[in-house]
């Protein structure tokens, strides 16, 4: 659970480095939501899950790169009442995202939309 | 060569796209095909792929990514104007670090645009610099 007024703590999880850093300076602008922590690959984003307890989870989805769901798996399971976000541009990809445990599926294509109001929605489910 | 009437004549608007990421490549023609006035003529995943093709392409627009696995996109900025002197070059990157925007629009990128934004950003840059190189007499 958290406080009606205290800011979500996001965890950003991607392997390439330039976009969690976009992520964090797209979000900075928001109150109402605090990026606790980044990761880039499967164990550091299991490691830094353990450490920090985020209350939500961005994690990028490619079916490309099948490490990708295994990581959204692994997420789930370690956080269980975390909000898990997945990123993507397979949007027909979308069902194969929420069965592997996340919340909420996100365009990439389309983040400046969608990102916030994600967000938004785990804090009310959250509270 | 750019055609200043294109929207008038009606004819489309030609990108080639050099990203290595194969699901933005997959991403941006499923939008571009939904875009009738917008054809997508060649799709290159590094900066060689990009230099290497034909000089006869003449794209009206360059999307470029700036990670690539070659070389770093803001170096190839001035080549691709060089190559295709007509043709506007539109950064679409997520290393959108303002140090970046402002030496791409100094190496002659007509734009900069965040892949975070890019649902809202891209049609209009792109119409932008169709207007641009109208208004800089891109026929010649």
């Amino acid at each position: 659970m958290m406080d009606d007024r205290s800011p979500i703590r996001l965890l950003v999880v991607n392997e390439r480095p330039e976009i969690v850093e976009s992520i964090t300076r797209f979000l900075s602008q928001f109150q109402q939501v605090s990026v606790v922590g980044t990761a880039h690959g499967m164990e550091d984003s299991l490691a830094r899950a353990r450490e920090l307890h985020p209350l939500a989870v961005l994690c990028d989805y490619s079916h490309l790169k099948q490490e990708t769901l295994e990581r959204i798996r692994r997420l789930r399971a370690e956080l269980p009442a975390a909000c898990i976000i997945a990123m993507s541009y397979d949007e027909e990809q979308t069902d194969v995202v929420l069965q592997a445990g996340a919340d909420q599926f996100i365009s990439k294509f389309e983040l400046s939309r969608h990102l916030m109001p994600a967000l938004e929605q785990c804090a009310t489910s959250l509270r | 060569m750019t055609n200043p009437d294109r929207f008038h004549h009606q004819e489309k608007i030609t990108l080639v796209l050099v990203d290595d990421s194969q699901s933005f490549q997959v991403a941006l023609k499923r939008y571009f095909s939904e875009l009738p006035d917008i054809s997508l003529v060649a799709v290159v995943s590094s900066g060689q792929g990009g230099l290497r093709l034909p000089d006869s392409l003449h794209p009206d627009i360059v999307l470029l990514d700036l990670h690539l696995p070659d070389r770093f996109g803001l170096t190839l900025i001035a080549p691709l104007r060089a190559k295709w002197p007509q043709t506007q070059v539109i950064v679409l990157t997520f290393a959108d670090h303002p140090r970046h925007r402002a030496a791409a629009l100094a190496a002659g990128a007509t734009d900069f645009i965040s892949k975070i934004s890019a649902a809202d950003d891209l049609l209009p840059a792109i119409h932008k610099a169709m207007q641009n190189s109208s208004g800089t007499g891109g026929s010649a």
